[in-house]
């Protein structure tokens, strides 16, 4: 352990210092944005903006490549077809007239379809694992910055909004009663899923970010019955499952995000399954 | 519709003179039932607060929002949830929290939609005493598919079966009802504080 934090500190190697660094603003993000993802229930629309992302990846790269565009790399080609499916999600399940689910599993398939067909038309060869699963080692100093931007952005939301999200999150038709604008609040907690997401596939990948938006609130939901709560213990729980991930992984040279994704994930069933055990006692 | 949650097919409805739209604040609101998820993690004085939001953005509680939500508590005698998750109450309860969330609006109109429903008896009775007391201060309507369940305290009662009636409590009588609800249904007086019940068959 003492290696572990000696070597994050060392200047020498800066790519651990930054993937702690990176892991530990992120959690603000996830812990927040996760609790609201969790308790409103929309991880299923998460999966599939995030799923979506491939698209703009394959895309944005396919451009960048073949036609050395600056303005259409895989960055914004995430962060367009994020906030892209963010939109069109919202705006079905808003009009109520389409089933949900099934446009969740059509956005979530063509995202990857155009993903991987752009991916195969680059030229030179292009790993997709490595956006499917992300590597937290390869987070440079600007992607530090473009994480705390985002923390800053989400508490601000958090701290402004609480009321009126918490009040559309539990009960919908009551806030629009209060004259509270339910589809702009709606479609806001979508955007900053959206744009968590595009952010964080960097450092855990496509497949595995979903986990650590969901599984830190899960995991706080059993300890608390207050939304607040619930992200304030997120948040740390986020922290612990990122910096102990890194630090196994390291040690034992396994790849940094399933091990963060697998330490997050046998916690939670832990946790859900002593407290569904202790319900029914 | 009074809500403003529908609009007429035909037709304007104005509340207090105005489009409902624009009075949602005037109004409390009682539904028969919330949609909400069990797992949601919500207290019961979260849940009151609800009912002081206001405007586009909702934003933050004031002292005066909690005062009300404290008195809205002790208004439904039931300040000693105030701290309880909204999911480990029972229907009867959580029936009694939605209700204080509406009297929290302070409104001058509170519609309840099926009050009683979920309810045994005891609760009934303890609810329509907190009914009336609220009925000293605003305007109460609500809507009841039990017909037994038109009491003393009501001053006018709306049939609605195909077609409308209002007529004041005391003069609704055995002929009247079976003429607008058919045949099979069970009178009570409500000039009595005892209900008589009436079996025609």
């Amino acid at each position: 352990m003492t290696e572990f934090f000696s070597t994050i500190f060392d200047p020498e190697i800066p790519f651990l210092k930054y993937a702690f660094i990176a892991g530990i603003l992120s959690s603000f993000a996830f812990g927040i944005v996760g609790t609201y993802v969790v308790s409103r229930r929309i991880s299923y629309i998460a999966g599939a903006i995030s799923h979506s992302v491939l698209g703009g990846i394959g895309i944005g790269l396919y451009f960048q490549v073949q036609f050395d565009s600056i303005w259409i790399n895989p960055m914004t080609g995430a962060f367009i077809s994020a906030i892209f499916s963010a939109i069109i999600i919202g705006y079905i399940s808003r009009s109520g007239k389409q089933r949900e689910d099934t446009v969740i599993g059509a956005i979530w398939a063509i995202g990857m379809a155009v993903g991987l067909l752009f991916i195969a038309k680059t030229p030179g060869y292009i790993d997709p694992m490595s956006y499917l699963f992300g590597n937290i080692l390869m987070i440079t100093k600007t992607d530090l910055w473009l994480i705390a931007g985002l923390d800053t952005i989400i508490v601000l939301i958090a701290i402004f909004f609480f009321n009126a999200l918490q009040a559309i999150s539990f009960d919908e038709e009551f806030a629009w009663l209060r004259g509270i604008n339910v589809n702009f609040f709606f479609l806001l907690l979508l955007s900053v899923t959206a744009m968590t997401i595009v952010v964080m596939v960097r450092i855990v990948g496509i497949v595995l970010v979903i986990a650590l938006l969901t599984l830190p609130a899960g995991t706080a939901g059993a300890f608390t019955r207050k939304l607040s709560h619930m992200m304030l213990i997120a948040i740390p729980l986020c922290m612990a499952y990122i910096t102990i991930g890194l630090f196994y992984s390291y040690i034992n040279d396994f790849p940094t995000g399933p091990t963060i994704i697998l330490i997050s994930g046998v916690v939670y069933l832990i946790t859900a399954t002593v407290s569904s055990v202790r319900h029914n006692c | 519709m009074i809500l403003g949650l529908l609009r007429p097919d035909s037709g304007k409805i104005r509340v207090f003179g105005e489009n409902p739209r624009n009075i949602r604040n005037r109004i409390g609101y009682t539904p028969q039932h919330i949609q909400f998820d069990p797992q949601f993690p919500i207290t019961v004085k979260e849940v009151i607060l609800m009912g002081r939001l206001r405007g586009k953005w909702g934003g933050g509680y004031s002292r005066t929002d909690f005062r009300a939500a404290e008195s809205a508590l002790e208004e439904i005698e039931i300040s000693d949830l105030k701290d309880v998750p909204f999911n480990e109450l029972s229907g009867g309860q959580r029936q009694r929290v939605l209700i204080a969330r509406s009297i929290a609006v302070s409104p001058e109109l509170l519609l309840l939609d099926e009050p009683t429903a979920n309810l045994d008896a005891e609760t009934e009775d303890k609810l329509l005493d907190v009914i009336q007391n609220l009925n000293k201060k605003m305007t109460v309507m609500m809507v009841s598919h039990n017909l037994g369940f038109v009491y003393g305290s009501v001053q006018s009662v709306i049939c609605v079966n195909k077609q409308i009636a209002v007529h004041p409590t005391v003069g609704v009588s055995k002929s009247s009802m079976v003429e607008r609800f058919g045949d099979n249904v069970r009178i009570v007086s409500h000039d009595e504080s005892c209900s008589i019940m009436d079996e025609t068959e």
